[in-house]
């Protein structure tokens, strides 16, 4: 039996996936991590950004065995990680105590699940094609929490030139310009993983969370296991690696019961 | 001699309607309707929301204190003409309903039905239709006092509040008699008999109404000026019993009176004839939809034209919205992305890098892989 797969987008990476092949075919690889958890799974790199021949592979491939599927991820960011103007803030339906800043502009969260639902279309084509090819139903994985330490977040874009030169073609000062409040991208990436779950169980899909352990006792993205302003590292991958391994005859044993 | 022979040609039909019609000249000259760089609210039924980009191409200021966050500039537009006006407060129908809004803003009123619970979420049962509504209690309290605080400032704010009176069918609630926009149940919840009515009001209730709110209004804002229309449109369907071209035409001759009374006795409150003109005998064929209910472009044109021929709004016709953003300038001629960022709102610009931060990393990334 073939291993299980890993596949999909950025945060692929973490747990030893290239990002990108070489000279952008598709193909399998051993994960570039040790230890009984990586040895468990193969993954699947190719072109980046991800074009129609991947996902035709993911198609081709799932036939045979489970693939566990990353999914975007860092959509949120694109709202949340620089402070907007006006303000913004929601309640989070799934847990509407924590706290929302009265003071900013309120948005309802049908209304960023609206924002949000576009980088969820794609998600939608493929786990519909797989279904309808007869693929083994997948598996959807989390993606990584946020940092929640703005300093820490200003550091990791001031370390790189690239990303100061990058804001500077967009005129802006990358050491200046605000950072969003972290529970709003708290708030945003349990959101996204939500949404994300939903899409799976319209499909039959399963959802499978990132571990508590890489928590923080806040909920963020616990400090040693950062790779840079919206990424996690490869300690991260070890650790969800783990937990997926022990989890994936679950989700087998599911299947072939029902 | 008796006294026609001094009217002036207005006053004569032969002369002013089956000959030389001119719309604008329903309303007699006076000082202008709205004058340039004065703040313009409006409210009302589905008809007030067509004057609203007529008032903008023209270049005069309508307030809105309730828009939609930049980060949600993509997403589909809200239902029912919500987004349409001053505020998120969507269509308001009846002068009891414009009343109650304007006593909410200012504290004085809190409905008992305040909330609906339904599968969807919770609904707010004077914006039914809310695309975007809230789906727990904490969310809907948050986003209502928000709301609320937005429709004070409008009344706060406007120099001039355009009012168009819709209807005088309205269900309510038995527990405070506060009216809803639409019947129960016809867009969210379900109609209850012991817990809603049926009220068709009559003229003084209108008139009433009418004068309270402009009382109250003036209040808080001493200088705002109230236009009057009567909005043209039929009623889609009638409770009363009557045959709903019979029942359309009552409500519509209430609200007439209503808004005459209303303008003869408060200072600063004028009758703009929309209804007039749309309705009356010289008005084209064409006026009307097929339907004989939606009101054509052309209608809305010449109704729009006449209201303008009465503000002053300058010798320059609408201008784009030129508001700087508060990036660089475009230093260089050909660097499309410098151009981009330029035009961009400020919003935009720190969206778009963190977007593009966030598909940088993943390149970043790639150097490590």
């Amino acid at each position: 039996m073939p291993l299980p797969l890993i596949a999909g987008h950025s945060h692929v990476a973490a747990l030893g996936v290239p990002l990108k092949s070489a000279n952008g075919d598709c193909h399998t690889t051993s994960l570039s991590r040790s230890g009984a958890s990586a040895a468990a799974f193969e993954g699947l790199t190719g072109p980046w950004p991800r074009r129609g021949e991947y996902w035709r592979e993911v198609y081709a491939l799932g036939k045979a065995r489970t693939v566990a599927l990353v999914w975007e991820g860092n959509q949120y960011h694109a709202f949340a990680m620089f402070e907007a103007s006006p303000p913004i803030d929601f309640v989070l339906a799934e847990e509407p105590a924590i706290a929302v800043n009265e003071d900013a502009c309120i948005v309802a969260e049908l209304a960023l699940r609206a924002r949000l639902s576009k980088s969820l279309a794609g998600l939608h084509h493929v786990l519909g094609t797989m279904k309808k090819r007869g693929a083994r139903t997948p598996v959807l994985v989390g993606t990584p929490p946020p940092i929640g330490d703005n300093d820490a977040i200003r550091g990791l874009l001031q370390r790189a030139p690239f990303f100061k030169k990058l804001a500077a073609s967009t005129g802006l000062d990358i050491e200046t310009a605000p950072l969003a409040p972290a529970m709003l991208r708290y708030k945003l990436w349990r959101l996204v993983q939500r949404m994300t779950r939903e899409v799976g169980a319209a499909y039959g899909v399963p959802f499978h969370p990132v571990p508590r352990a890489v928590h923080d006792e806040n909920g963020f993205l616990r400090s040693d296991l950062w790779q840079d302003a919206s990424h996690a590292n490869a300690h991260y991958g070890d650790l969800l690696l783990e937990d997926l391994a022990g989890a994936l005859h679950l989700y087998d044993s599911n299947r072939a019961a029902s | 001699m008796h006294p026609y022979i001094a009217f002036p040609s207005r006053a004569f039909w032969s002369r002013a309607v089956s000959n030389d019609f001119e719309p604008e000249a329903l309303l007699a000259p006076g000082p202008p309707l709205v004058k340039k760089g004065e703040l313009v609210a409006s409210a009302g039924s589905c008809f007030a929301a067509n004057l609203v980009p007529y008032l903008e191409a023209k270049g005069l200021s309508y307030l809105r204190t309730e828009t939609r966050h930049p980060a949600l500039r993509r997403i589909p537009e809200e239902n029912l003409g919500y987004d349409r006006f001053s505020a998120a407060y969507g269509n308001i129908y009846t002068t009891r309903q414009l009343l109650q809004l304007f006593r909410r803003s200012q504290g004085a009123f809190t409905p008992v039905e305040d909330r609906w619970f339904t599968r969807a979420g919770v609904i707010d049962p004077f914006r039914p239709g809310l695309k975007y509504h809230a789906t727990s209690e904490r969310e809907f309290e948050l986003l209502q006092k928000q709301h609320i605080a937005c429709v004070r400032r409008v009344f706060e704010r406007a120099d001039v509040f355009i009012f168009t009176l819709g209807l005088t069918e309205a269900w309510f609630s038995r527990a405070d008699g506060a009216v809803f926009p639409a019947c129960p149940g016809t867009v969210a919840d379900e109609y209850d008999a012991e817990r809603h009515g049926f009220v068709n009001f009559e003229t003084h209730d209108v008139a009433n109404d009418l004068r309270l709110f402009v009382d109250e209004l003036r209040v808080v804002n001493p200088r705002v000026r109230v236009i009057l229309t009567v909005s043209p449109v039929p009623l889609i369907a009638t409770a009363s019993g009557e045959h709903v071209l019979v029942a359309t035409t009552y409500s519509k001759a209430v609200l007439r009176v209503a808004a005459r009374e209303v303008a003869l006795s408060r200072p600063d409150v004028v009758y703009f004839p929309a209804f007039e003109i749309v309705t009356g005998p010289q008005a084209g064929g064409d006026f009307f939809e097929a339907d004989r209910r939606n009101v054509s472009t052309r209608a809305v044109d010449t109704v729009m034209a006449a209201f303008l021929a009465h503000c002053d709004v300058g010798l320059d016709a609408a201008t784009p919205d030129t508001t700087a953003s508060n990036v660089t300038p475009d230093a260089g001629p050909a660097d499309p992305a410098r151009k981009k960022a330029a035009n961009a709102e400020p919003n935009e610009n720190l969206s778009e890098l963190a977007q593009r931060i966030a598909d940088a990393e993943c390149e970043e990334a790639l150097a490590d892989a």
